[in-house]
């Protein structure tokens, strides 16, 4: 008991004493100067490149959260019947969820990059002009994004997969014999029954998205441009490369603030959820 | 009659190309790499590329294996059983104790729990970091082992409550009744039936102590210290050119839990189900 609670102490209580404690100190390494009250805040407030961060942040966790769902949706629909290629196709869909992001990064940095890629070769041999998103200010985060959504597929497909397990067969089959049609039953039977679990995915993807680090410090390092710096890795960035401790524990209180705002959203929508039950 | 059967293998066929369209989509890095690992230096960076590694070799893992790379492995093997170990240790009591007791702070510490779950790994970096050149304890096992359990703890403690609860307490009861003590009713009642559940939470533990980055990028500095991640990271960014034995690298990493996982998969999407139609 006291061990496990010990423990849960480290990642609570402990950094969030720790950060706010840091947040309001003028810094130098673990160093606190003198105490400046919310000066490292307005100091990011009014610093664009925070902007940009925090506009990253917000592409990359709507997108993606909504890429991953749609996709774990769309294949836990395809892949119901216990059939030997669905679960072997389920297994392949987990694979890159057990992976290490680290390889994930350089596996699709070594696929894109522009002139070894073998992907630039086939669409050249089509007649296409090569590609190469991950030096374009443009293309970078949304193929961040995407890498990302196609990682965590497996996670919602599970989840989905869980959800429309515990949906009974009479509800599709009477709404066949409503006559509803495939995608009928889909939006409007199916969708709502998966509400419960469609929010516990949602939530967890958006924690786990928002503070993300090793994808992009790896497959884009943030670049070209900062266009691919989101919220945690400039996190890193203060804490680790400039040694910013005051503005590193700033942005970390952001990132619980809105963790913890997250959560709680979601408790209370799953309890009325129960209630309305 | 026969354009039903007609619609039916129709019906099939776009089936089986959607299985292999989306299998292609997951798999196309993986094989690429795993390709590439394979391949002899000239034939890497040859274009047009060659798709499949032919003449294959395996000099790219032997490079790695008489490099650095087999004190990652054993790093991060330590670590991931280590932790895995002290997290289901602990979350075993802590879990048990949430739901089958009450007691005074109850709530407030499923309170606590939850916001564990809710934090990022990265908020708790810097504190972490602090604490271990406090008491100088960075660049030890000890460390990544202390802050890999207490990341996963919260997880696991609410995962196993959860699971606890859908256990009828009726047969630990009986037993009570029969003279064994609580801990004894836990260890020879209660356990053997949770196992899925135990299972489950092991196998998290392990692969993301395994997969783990920044705590361990973070938290060591030696070049004795690292684990695979933090390896393959490094390699990545000094020698970002060597693409035969960073692909090496990062299939190696893959293999240890990619067998354990397709090893317990059943167990572990059994044990999940329970837990997550309970512990919500």
């Amino acid at each position: 008991m006291t061990p496990g609670l010990l423990l849960v102490l480290f990642v609570t209580l402990y950094p969030i004493v720790f950060a706010v404690n840091y947040s309001v100190m003028r810094t130098q390494v673990f160093k606190q100067l003198a105490f400046v009250g919310l000066e490292n805040y307005v100091r990011l407030l009014a610093d664009p490149r925070f902007h940009t961060n925090l506009l990253n942040s917000l592409f990359f966790v709507l997108v993606g959260v909504g890429l991953t769902w749609t996709f774990g949706l769309a294949l836990a629909l395809f892949l119901r019947r216990q059939t030997w290629g669905n679960t072997v196709l389920k297994t392949i869909v987990l694979v890159p969820w057990v992976t290490n992001q680290v390889v994930l990064a350089l596996m699709w940095k070594w696929l894109l990059n522009g002139d070894f890629s073998p992907i630039n070769y086939l669409l050249d041999l089509a007649g296409l002009p090569g590609v190469n998103p991950l030096i374009s200010t443009v293309q970078a985060l949304p193929t961040l994004t995407f890498v990302n959504a196609w990682r965590a597929t497996g996670f919602s497909l599970l989840l989905m997969l869980a959800g429309l397990s515990a949906i009974p067969v009479e509800v599709e089959e009477a709404a066949d014999i409503d006559g509803a049609s495939r995608w009928k039953q889909i939006w409007y039977v199916i969708i709502p029954l998966l509400k419960p679990i469609s929010l516990a995915c949602i939530i967890t993807l958006t924690i786990s998205f928002f503070n993300i680090i090793v994808l992009p410090l790896d497959l884009t390092g943030g670049g070209p441009l900062n266009s691919t710096e989101v919220l945690s890795l400039r996190l890193y960035r203060e804490g680790f490369q400039y040694y910013n401790i005051g503005t590193a524990s700033a942005i970390t209180l952001v990132l619980v603030g809105l963790d913890l705002v997250l959560s709680w959203v979601y408790f209370r929508m799953i309890r009325a959820e129960t209630y309305y039950r | 009659m026969n354009r039903l059967r007609d619609s039916r293998t129709w019906v099939d066929v776009c089936r089986w190309v959607g299985v292999a369209v989306v299998g292609a989509i997951i798999l196309t890095p993986f094989l690429w790499s795993l390709g590439t690992s394979l391949k002899g230096k000239e034939d890497i960076l040859r274009m047009p590329p060659k798709l499949f590694p032919w003449p294959a070799t395996v000099e790219n893992y032997h490079g790695i294996l008489t490099a650095g790379f087999p004190r990652y492995l054993l790093n991060s093997t330590i670590v991931a059983v280590c932790s895995s170990v002290v997290v289901v240790l602990v979350s075993i009591h802590a879990g048990y104790a949430a739901a089958r007791y009450e007691f005074r702070g109850k709530s407030a510490m499923l309170f606590l729990i939850l916001t564990g779950m809710a934090m990022g790994e990265l908020s708790t970096v810097l504190p972490l970091y602090f604490f271990g050149s406090q008491l100088r304890i960075l660049d030890t096992y000890g460390v990544l082992i202390l802050a890999n359990s207490a990341f996963i703890a919260p997880l696991a403690i609410w995962f196993l409550q959860g699971y606890f609860r859908s256990i009828p307490p009726q047969m630990e009861e009986a037993a009570l009744i029969d003279g064994t003590t609580r801990a004894g009713a836990l260890y020879r009642i209660v356990l053997p039936s949770a196992l899925p559940g135990l299972v489950t939470v092991s196998l998290v533990s392990f692969i993301h102590s395994w997969n783990e980055f920044i705590l361990a990028l973070v938290l060591t500095s030696s070049g004795t210290m690292r684990t695979v991640p933090v390896g393959i990271h490094l390699f990545l960014t000094d020698y970002g050119v060597e693409w035969g034995s960073i692909t090496a690298a990062g299939i190696l990493s893959i293999v240890p839990v990619l067998a354990l996982f397709l090893l317990l998969q059943r167990h572990f999407l059994r044990g999940l189900t329970a837990g997550a139609t309970t512990g919500f």
